[in-house]
């Protein structure tokens, strides 16, 4: 069944609308405060200036803040990877029956959502959390200490998050591998570890790299464990643009970070596929 | 190929760390006790029943529930027609109509939030009308971040069912429009079914968008979750999370043998 032209822009003409107008023309609107000043009695002086990027990138608190939050994504990235493949290429070689459990196991976390799986997080490294329980009762501790409100339990919270995506990201990707090349490999005396690093990892290095820069941009702009692990100790960029527009109401200092983060996440996903692919692809000629 | 043990271990491992925070949320849930303590004096289900008397949290709960069910409505609705436009007409710019609409997902949801607010607040301005925060505009923004979701689920459903069974019953005298409606449609549940569960879903913990056009008698639940979570952590907030985990897994239970969703939330990446 084939619809007239006509009757097609007509189909299409709502769901289009609404992106533009609730969508699209926000997200270039909104740079326009960006490189406006702030002021105490209106939204902003509408001068043109780019002295809310250099505030950004002079002051203490904020470079902190971006640097925090730059180190903390790469590391649970890092991190991310490193625990999803085992369990990528194990849900890969499962059964029918299995893999679609292990599927479900992996998806239902992840659409739990992210507030109550910090709220988890929270729970588990609070002062009278499971953690801190285990370890004075064991006589590890005398005292509970604080394990929330550091970078590196925000780190270990994200990545906690973040690995779904991951783990579905490469699973998808190994999938696509063909079985018999490892059986090859097998055959020809190689042990499965190399094998693995030498004919698996290279036939997935587009997955890898969709998946990093995916849960990388994911990271960055992750609010609600920094929030709630991490606090106001633990400054990271995405509560720290909303307290900047909503508590001091200062849009152009607020509308300046929201664009950084949106042209780092933008230069990721766009540099990092093609850069890293174009690098493994020498890596997989060479071997 | 049998795989080492130790890998498998490490599989276990890995899937308690993506789970424990959830089964950890579930079990706090029936302490019997008004702080977290481990392990608890004891079990009861009193945060349950005491649920509605948590007016934020209980409040939360009633909107999001009404917000998502309307939103994953009205995305399904326009996911549907867009995607019957563009896979059953041949339309000019399609490319650009295809990916624009996926455009939602290339864009973090705090950056969206921070300029659907700006945007709306100053077109309020300008029109003279409050526009945030207003329960309608919380549903617009859930639509349009929903939308790349529905759209391209039924997108993909269509191009599944191909053209063949539409043309038949073409040429056996129905018009288009029944052919539409006995036809298509009918074949096409499993995957409006999944849309629709999806943007549910979607609409239901969405925080980051939601925490620029919430207004403070009207808050939804992941929103009045992280007010109370600043606050304190106890098991009344792990019984108004279980609610959320238990509507999800029942959800997903549902609808698993419509729609794979470990195919639809992967990165999109073959080989």
């Amino acid at each position: 069944m084939t619809f007239d032209r006509s009757t097609g822009r007509l189909l299409v003409m709502p769901a289009a609308v609404i992106t533009v107008v609730f969508f699209v023309a926000p997200l270039v609107y909104f740079l326009r405060f960006a490189f406006e000043r702030p002021s105490r009695t209106a939204f902003s002086e509408p001068v043109f200036t780019v002295e809310n990027f250099t505030r950004l990138f002079t002051s203490p608190f904020h470079v902190g803040a971006l640097t925090r939050t730059v180190v903390v994504a790469a590391a649970a990235t890092a991190l991310a990877l490193l625990l999803a493949l085992p369990v990528a290429y194990l849900i890969t070689k499962a059964s029918p029956r299995r893999k679609a459990l292990l599927i479900i196991l992996t998806v239902f976390p992840l659409l739990v959502g992210n507030v109550v799986r910090s709220i988890g997080w929270v729970a588990l490294l609070g002062y009278s959390g499971v953690v801190n329980t285990v370890l004075t009762a064991v006589g590890i501790l005398d005292t509970p200490v604080e394990l929330l409100r550091t970078a590196t339990t925000v780190t270990v919270a994200i990545t906690s998050v973040v690995l779904p995506l991951m783990v579905l990201t490469l699973q998808a990707s190994l999938e696509a591998v063909d079985p018999n090349t490892e059986r090859a490999a097998l055959d020809l005396g190689a042990r499965p570890l190399r094998v693995f690093r030498q004919v698996v990892l290279p036939q997935i290095v587009p997955g890898i790299a969709a998946g990093t820069s995916l849960v990388f941009v994911l990271c960055i702009n992750a609010y609600a464990t920094p929030r709630l692990v991490g606090g106001a100790q633990v400054p990271m960029l995405a509560p720290v643009v909303y307290d900047t527009i909503s508590s001091d109401n200062n849009w152009p200092f607020g509308a300046c970070m929201a664009a950084v983060m949106l042209v780092v996440s933008l230069a990721v996903v766009a540099l990092y596929g093609t850069l890293l692919r174009r690098q493994f692809e020498g890596w997989r000629m060479a071997r | 190929m049998t795989l080492p043990r130790w890998l498998t271990a490490v599989g276990v491992l890995v899937f308690g760390f993506m789970l424990l925070p959830v089964a950890l949320v579930v079990w706090m849930s029936v302490f019997d006790s008004e702080f977290l303590m481990f392990p608890p004096p004891g079990y009861s289900l009193r945060w349950f029943t005491g649920l509605s008397r948590e007016r934020g949290l209980f409040g939360g709960l009633q909107l999001s529930f009404v917000l998502a069910v309307s939103t994953a409505v009205l995305s399904t609705a326009l996911g549907l027609l867009a995607a019957l436009g563009l896979s059953r007409a041949r339309l000019r710019w399609r490319g650009l109509l295809e990916n624009g609409l996926l455009l939602p997902l290339l864009i973090p949801a705090i950056v969206s939030g921070v300029a659907i607010y700006i945007y709306l607040y100053q077109l309020s301005w300008a029109l003279q009308v409050r526009l945030v925060p207003t329960l309608g505009a919380l549903l617009l923004a859930h639509t349009t971040i929903t939308l790349p979701w529905t759209f391209r689920l039924v997108h993909a459903g269509l191009a599944g069912l191909g053209t063949d069974v539409e043309r038949a019953s073409l040429d056996l005298g129905r018009g288009p429009w029944q052919t539409l409606w006995r036809v298509t449609l009918p074949l096409l549940r499993p995957s409006l079914v999944g849309a629709f569960v999806f943007a549910f879903i979607f609409s239901f913990a969405e925080l980051e968008i939601s925490l620029f056009l919430i207004s403070p008698g009207q808050i939804t639940l992941p929103v009045a979750m992280v007010q109370y979570a600043e606050f304190r952590v106890d098991p009344t907030l792990a019984a108004v999370s279980t609610v959320q985990i238990l509507l999800v897994g029942t959800l997903l239970a549902v609808s698993n043998r419509f729609i794979r969703f470990g195919q639809v939330l992967s990165g999109g990446v073959k080989g």
